[in-house]
């Protein structure tokens, strides 16, 4: 038994080790969500709106088209339930907010959670998702955290950063498309060009059948709608302008996406800015916004941000 | 408990602890943690099947000592048709009673009457079809006169619940089990370490072999109308591989975690896509089920002893039975009934006992006539288990036909399978170890690396492979639990 164990132990030092040197390393290591959050911190007095939603506005609105001190809080995937938990927890230390634009798209008020992407919000916002209890993945984030194929790229980014004595800290893969040698600028960090892989009409098809099983499947609604309603409450209470709006996706794309949903997710965004008397901007169909203008079929890219970010802050400069 | 879970990573090192260094001074308090660790691990799914487990427990305790005791060959008869009625009644309400009900109900309506009986919402416990065939070969040898029952209750009760074979086997036979039960065990390093080694490839073909194929092979299935023939070809060979993979790696587990606590279980799966032929197939695939079946059903049947309509008849009995074991759908029963009729041909013939000895057993590579032979036996295989794997027999149908279309000399491709990355190389991984390892009870049982570090360096490629895929896969149960 003792030379079982013994034996069983010297196979287990090197991978213990890997895995103690894996975990300092992940919860040190800096990341998007950490850096935008902590951006915003840093300019709390400066700002004067805060941009909140998922990869659509995360992608699609520049905050530095905007006249006033603008700042782009939203993240990839990042679902109503994060934009108010991330904006709650910081919202007493921004005294100069007037405005937050909370991006309402079609499928905002049918999912909260972000499915993987739950744990690095936790890690890196401190917000939890519901209920759910985070013991294992404070214990080991690379055992109970992240996913290996997170972790190798992570790895990977940190090697070229310090290779090429960079700094980049946009360190997940799912910023495929974006310049990884740009700089955040007010939260803010754009897709180049277009994904010409993605532009076309299957994909088109293939991305709007998510959406619109997630629509079809979803049974979050009435608690999401709930969840949005008391965010909204609380920013009206502050004096703080809470503003719907629905981010431009491509005219092709869009007609793949379910008629009937989309217009009973417009009238339900109608209803809740009528609710609230705030205001409620869609520009899914906006014929301002070209080909030119889109990376993908739902993303617009840099130019059609700024674009966007300018017609956004016209509309506001008219409130 | 699953075994590729965090829980079962948890419980394993703890019983593991307080059966060596705790209780391990004494046999019946080794026992009684057994069958308490096995009730935690049992219950860990749903308790409220624990009474069903314990309930069969008792009456085959009570029969076994009652058979012990009685002479009269009715009264033994009755006590043997008891534990019978009452074991085959539990499995035939939770798993069989929507299935002969539905089918009653079809039978009526077509001869043009109706019966207005309504299905019941039945959870199937998880294991029920292997711990009823464990406990019901208890009575059957013990009223066979083959073994003395036990007055021992604690082991009694640790032998039908034993953790690491409890919901998918090895079915293990009382003669095996129960007397390692009643005798002292003491920890062996070179059992531990082969029970660890079979453990790890066990995990192995489970996440990192049959779970990568169960996500094509979910995908090609339950989407088979899209598909060209091609693609549901392959298709088939993934679920021929997850099904092998996840089943065998299942009992690989099983087999390893009983060898940590002491005790041998028999060898579940040997190799058996190597099979030169069908009868040699099911002399390698699922033995314990198997040899259960030849034991207590063809054998008690005739066998092959008699006549040709006897042996066509007691084979198809035994493989529609064996189909019927694994499921209440008809699918199954074909499935059953087609290896039937790939065996007939060998058993009539003589020619079942051909091949009793491992392929290429005197050298590396087999004949190119061994070649053709498992190739051969391999498809007859993959045919069959779309009729196991289908959901019903018309989508098994409709599978066949689109699969011997035309489209069967297209280039298989579809989006998002990343069959040559990622699935292909595996496969070929396994294959090869499994080849070199196949005259072994286990693939990688001798890895033949004499310098440690070297040796370790392969275990730690395992693991990190199965630590890879065990988050990119995740919530895959084991298929067999179904059963």
């Amino acid at each position: 038994m003792v030379l079982f164990l013994k034996r069983l132990f010297v196979f287990m030092v090197l991978p213990i080790i890997v895995i103690i040197m894996t975990d300092g390393f992940l919860r040190n290591k800096n990341s998007l969500y950490k850096e935008k959050l902590q951006g915003a911190i840093q300019d709390k007095e400066k700002i004067e709106i805060i941009i909140l939603g998922n990869s659509h506005a995360n992608y699609g609105v520049d905050p530095n088209a905007f006249d006033k001190y603008a700042y782009n809080l939203a993240n990839v995937n990042q679902s109503i339930y994060f934009d108010k938990r991330i904006l709650l927890s910081h919202l007493h230390e921004f005294k100069n907010l007037k405005y937050v634009l909370i991006s309402a798209d079609f499928h905002s008020l049918y999912f909260s959670s972000q499915g993987i992407r739950d744990i690095w919000s936790y890690y890196d916002t401190g917000v939890r998702y519901k209920n759910k209890n985070y013991l294992l993945e404070d214990i080991s984030p690379s055992l109970f955290g992240y996913t290996p194929k997170i972790i190798l790229s992570l790895f990977k980014r940190d090697i070229i950063n310090k290779l090429n004595k960079e700094n980049i800290v946009v360190d997940f893969p799912v910023q495929k498309g974006v310049n990884l040698k740009d700089s955040i600028k007010k939260g803010f960090i754009g897709y180049e060009g277009k994904d010409v892989v993605a532009f076309n009409e299957n994909k088109f098809q293939g991305r709007a059948n998510i959406f619109n099983q997630k629509y079809e499947n979803s049974k979050e609604k009435l608690e999401i709608e709930e969840d949005l309603n008391g965010l909204l409450q609380i920013l009206i209470n502050r004096d703080i302008v809470p503003v719907l709006f629905t981010t431009p996706t491509f005219v092709e794309y869009n007609k793949y996406l379910n008629t009937n949903f989309v217009n009973l997710n417009k009238s339900d965004f109608d209803r809740i800015s009528r609710k609230h008397n705030i205001p409620y901007w869609s520009f899914m169909n906006s014929k301002e916004f070209k080909k030119e203008d889109f990376y993908n079929g739902d993303h617009l890219n840099k130019k059609g941000a700024f674009k966007f970010g300018e017609i956004l802050n016209d509309s506001i400069n008219n409130l | 408990m699953l075994f590729n879970s965090l829980d079962f990573a948890i419980f394993l090192p703890i019983v593991f602890v307080l059966y060596w260094f705790v209780v391990n001074k004494n046999l019946k308090h080794q026992n009684i943690l057994i069958a308490v660790a096995s009730y935690v691990f049992y219950g860990w799914w749903d308790w409220r099947f624990l009474a069903l487990i314990l309930f069969s427990t008792l009456v085959d305790y009570v029969i076994g000592i009652s058979l012990g005791k009685e002479q009269n060959l009715n009264k033994r008869k009755i006590l043997l048709w008891i534990s019978i009625l009452v074991n085959l009644g539990f499995l035939g309400f939770f798993k069989y009673y929507n299935f002969f009900l539905d089918n009653f109900k079809s039978a009526f309506t077509f001869f043009g009457s109706e019966i207005n009986a309504n299905s019941l919402n039945i959870i199937l416990p998880v294991g029920i079809s292997f711990y009823t065939f464990q406990t019901l070969s208890y009575t059957i040898d013990v009223y066979k006169k083959r073994l003395e029952p036990t007055k021992d209750f604690i082991s009694f009760a640790a032998f039908v619940s034993f953790f690491p074979q409890l919901v998918a086997g090895p079915i293990e036979r009382a003669t095996n089990l129960l007397p390692q039960m009643l005798s002292k065990r003491k920890f062996e390093y070179n059992e531990a370490v082969d029970g660890l080694r079979q453990i790890l490839w066990g995990l192995f073909k489970k996440v990192v072999i049959a779970d990568n194929c169960a996500t094509y092979a979910n995908l090609i299935f339950n989407n088979s109308a899209d598909y060209s023939g091609s693609t549901l070809v392959l298709g088939a060979i993934f679920f021929t591989f997850q099904i092998y993979g996840d089943f065998s790696g299942y009992s690989d587990i099983a087999i390893g975690t009983s060898r940590l606590f002491g005790f041998k279980l028999m060898q579940n799966f040997a190799f058996p896509y190597f099979s030169r032929d069908i009868a040699e197939f099911w002399r390698r695939w699922h033995i314990s089920l198997s040899t259960w079946f030849r034991d207590y059903l063809y054998i008690p049947l005739g066998g092959s002893r008699g006549g040709t309509w006897m042996k066509v008849r007691n084979t198809f009995i035994i493989f529609m039975v064996s189909g019927f074991w694994h499921g209440a759908n008809w699918t199954f029963v074909i499935w059953g009934a087609l290896n039937a009729l790939y065996f007939l041909p060998l058993l009539l013939t003589k020619r079942n006992r051909q091949n009793m000895e491992v392929v290429a057993s005197d050298s590396y590579f087999p004949s190119m006539k061994e070649i053709g032979q498992m190739f051969l036996t391999f498809s007859l295989t993959v045919i069959a288990w779309i009729f196991f794997r289908a959901d019903n027999i018309g989508h098994a149908l409709s599978y066949f036909s689109e699969m011997f279309s035309s489209s069967l000399f297209r280039i298989p491709s579809y989006e998002g399978v990343k069959f040559l990355k990622v699935l292909f190389p595996l496969l070929l991984v396994f294959i090869t170890i499994e080849w070199l390892g196949r005259k072994r009870e286990f693939a990688i049982e001798t890895v033949k690396i004499k310098f440690r570090p070297f040796r370790y360096l392969f275990y730690y490629s395992l693991v990190i492979l199965i630590y890879w895929f065990a988050s990119e896969n995740v919530d895959q149960q084991f298929i067999y639990f179904q059963f």
